[in-house]
């Protein structure tokens, strides 16, 4: 077991490696990185091209795509000087250095140095760790109202198959599962905010300035109509799996078994069954580890909630390379880490799993 | 090349449709879109009104109750009717058979796969994959000492008392009957627990016991042991173990023996057999192999496509066997010291129980039919007391019939 878990740890640092450089490469060659974007609009630095050239040397964007990412990842406070140099004519940069034109002193992704975010201009870390709590706590909340919600119906859909129940969770559902994201949330808000005035967007109300309890409270209204929304794009899929897994587990032998000892159907199905149908589910649980604090761009852009998933939109859209760096890599972990707690649960609800 | 590939893709094609052309003549079982619609919704009716029938809550003891033919049977088949609502239409998968289990008998079932052995069977239990199998008609009286229930009248919550307590079952498949995320010792003790209230460590103590009783060398070990700890054998000892805990008056092997190797078979015989002196009960044997029946069984009932076809004493269905299929099953089978090139084999297969015309199933792989044998389906001749078999060839000679080997 101990030695089967730092195999698959040992295995996901290098994932994580491989993630990181594909990762890099991808944003590095994104069209307009984040000089263009900030400051081309302005009339004073875009005539010169020589300020442009300044400013992407100093946030370090000069380098080629591998030496922007060895710096990244490693740092640069080891590289000699001299490796940093760019042949300018008439301040324009004709030909920058491998590594760029500029020492910044960075400890790279390895020491856990994620370098400093150029839109929220904070270390990346920092911006995570502050805002991750955020969208932590509004999908934690939602899926303990959806899980236990969707495994209840799917086990009701599964005993009564083809009946009345099943179809109408099933046509629910699937309409909850049919729904993107941003057309829900447009229609939620358009209800309960716009039209009814229930609700604020927001995490906090405008003019609100308590602490304590008071903000909490402010804060959970706030956190309703999103969890809402997850709960409903969310339940379907569970639910379908729930019913799928509980049909299977019904028509099995040892079910029969169950109902040959005379127990009755309720036990049947919640204690003989249920066990069995959970194994999957209580590892898909697992895997939902970077959801949890990944938190969701689209949703928390459109109720404007500024957690982890807003700030890492925003990111995206000013060629932050940094923070999305960061926030993707920060992903990459969790995914990593759910996978490796996803064996650990099979071997802790399933008594014929033994990890070797 | 282009030429090439236009040409296999027209024979492809036109290959296809002869196969569907084919299939709309030759198969019977072919649908038009109006018909499965049809069968789909004649179903869904029936089905309907079977299972609300069974999930009645409260119904009168009186509804149920009847009386035994002969008060020394335990179970007594009459005129069973057992189908599957298909979407390929209704399956006739148990059609009136009749039988009875004397008390401390053993009866065997035999007949190919797919003949409602095992649908018999599950039909005394009410386990018939609901909803698409439901019980249809006839009645199975199940004596329960001082009175009799009509098992097939019974609402579940009633015979949910009956099932373990006093009908108990072995399955075929060990490797998969057992609960896998429970211990053993759980398995055991909730059936205990269930109908006699005793308390946990009376149950602990009695399935421990139950376990040495069908042969487990370390019961205390077993007891804590999952099922996937334990070969085929041991989970069949352990099935048997869970059928014997609540000491019923009758036992259902449904082929106990047919996913073990031979020797382990010989040993779980051998232990139903002792097990039934024990307890002095009845067993209702299932299976395939006419050696096992040979062995284990005081009376044999021969089944075919749903029917009853023959039932005897063993002695009389081994040493005079009368109905064609009968015949035709024992020379299937290979004997010790006479010497065969080939063993003989039925030809053709049990016909699918869909839409059966009213003739002997038999007659299609019948080597003895006769002209008589397109009428409707024979009825019963009774050749000696307890010799009975449903065949045209003995209907009129009777009696005489034994000197047919």
């Amino acid at each position: 077991m101990f030695k089967y878990i730092v195999k698959r740890v040992l295995l996901g640092i290098l994932i994580i490696f491989g993630v990181s450089i594909i990762l890099y490469a991808l944003l590095d060659s994104v069209p307009g990185d984040f000089v263009e974007n900030r400051f081309m609009s302005n009339p004073n630095v875009a005539n010169s091209p020589a300020r442009i050239n300044q400013m992407r040397a100093l946030y370090g964007l000069d380098a080629s795509t591998l030496g922007g990412y060895i710096k990244w990842m490693f740092g640069d406070w080891w590289m000699p000087e001299k490796w940093f140099w760019g042949i300018y004519d008439d301040g324009e940069l004709i030909e920058a250095s491998f590594w760029g034109t500029m020492k910044l002193n960075t400890h790279g992704a390895i020491a856990f140095d994620f370098g400093t975010s150029f839109v929220y201009e904070a270390p990346v870390t920092e911006v995570i760790a502050d805002h991750m709590w955020t969208s932590f706590a509004l999908t934690l909340v939602s899926l303990i109202i959806y899980y236990p919600l969707a495994v209840f119906l799917g086990t009701r859909a599964a005993v009564k198959q083809y009946g009345a129940f099943d179809y109408t969770t099933t046509v629910l559902t699937m309409i909850g599962i049919s729904f993107p994201t941003f057309f829900l949330s447009a229609i939620v808000i358009k209800i309960f905010v716009y039209d009814l005035g229930w609700f604020e967007l927001g995490l906090t109300s405008p003019d609100f300035s308590g602490s304590g309890w008071d903000l909490f409270w402010n804060q959970a209204w706030h956190l309703i109509l999103p969890m809402f929304v997850v709960v409903i794009l969310s339940i379907g899929s569970v639910m379908r799996y729930t019913r799928t897994n509980m049909l299977e587990v019904l028509s099995a032998d040892y079910i029969r078994t169950a109902r040959a000892k005379g127990l009755s159907e309720r036990s049947v199905v919640y204690k003989h069954a249920f066990k069995n149908t959970m194994i999957p589910m209580v590892t898909v649980l697992a895997g939902l580890l970077p959801s949890l604090f990944g938190g969701s761009m689209i949703l928390e852009d459109c109720f404007n909630i500024p957690g982890i998933g807003q700030y890492s939109y925003n990111a995206m859209n000013q060629g932050d390379i940094m923070f999305v760096m960061g926030y993707n890599m920060f992903l990459a972990v969790l995914t990593v880490i759910g996978m490796i707690l996803t064996d650990i649960m099979y071997v802790v609800v399933d008594p014929r799993v033994k990890l070797t | 090349m282009l030429f090439k590939k236009q040409d296999k893709t027209q024979s492809e094609s036109s290959e296809g449709a002869e196969v569907k052309k084919s299939a709309h003549k030759g198969n019977s079982h072919y649908l038009s879109a109006k018909e499965s619609r049809e069968i789909a919704k004649s179903n869904a009716r029936a089905m309907r009104e079977y299972e609300k029938k069974k999930r009645v809550k409260h119904v009168d003891e009186s509804v149920y109750t009847c009386k035994m033919q002969d008060e020394n049977n335990i179970v007594e088949f009459d005129d069973l009717h057992t189908y599957f609502f298909t979407d390929a239409g209704v399956a006739k998968a148990v059609d009136g058979v009749t039988f009875s289990i004397p008390k401390g008998a053993t009866v065997g079932v035999v007949g190919e796969s797919g003949c409602g052995k095992s649908v018999t069977s599950l039909s005394l239990m009410q386990l018939v994959q609901a909803p698409q199998g439901q019980i249809v008609g006839g009645s199975i009286r199940f004596n329960m000492g001082d009175k009799a229930y009509d098992i097939a009248k019974m609402p579940i919550n009633e015979m949910r008392k009956i099932r373990g307590k006093q009908i108990a079952m072995i399955f075929q498949e060990p490797m998969t009957s057992l609960n896998p995320v429970f211990r053993i010792g759980y398995q055991l003790d909730e059936m205990v627990l269930l109908h006699t209230g005793c308390t946990k460590e009376e149950a602990k103590a009695h399935s421990i016991e139950m376990l040495k009783l069908v042969g487990i060398a370390a019961p205390e070990r077993v007891y804590s042991c999952y099922p996937h700890e334990l070969s085929g054998g041991m989970r069949q000892r352990v099935m048997i173990a869970i059928a014997l805990s609540c000491d019923p008056r009758l036992i259902i092997a449904d082929e106990p023996t047919t996913a073990l190797d031979v020797t382990i078979q010989a040993q779980i015989l051998d232990l139903l057999r002792e097990i039934k002196q024990k307890i002095d009960g009845s067993i209702m044997l299932i299976t395939h192999d006419l050696g096992v029946i040979a062995e284990m069984a005081d009376y044999v009932v021969v089944m075919y496509a749903g029917r009853v076809i023959e039932t005897g004493t063993t002695e009389e269905i081994f040493h005079n066997p009368l109905h064609p299929y009968t015949i035709g099953l024992q020379k299937s089978k290979p004997v010790v010291k006479r010497k065969v090139d080939r063993l003989y084999n039925i030809p053709g297969q049990v016909p699918n129980p869909i839409d059966m015309p009213n003739f002997c199933y038999f007659k299609d792989r019948c080597d003895k039919c006769i002209d008589k044998c397109n009428g409707e389906y024979p009825h019963f001749v009774q050749v000696s007391p307890t010799h009975r078999v449903s065949c045209y060839l003995y209907e009129e000679k009777g009696a005489e019939g034994g000197s047919n080997e």
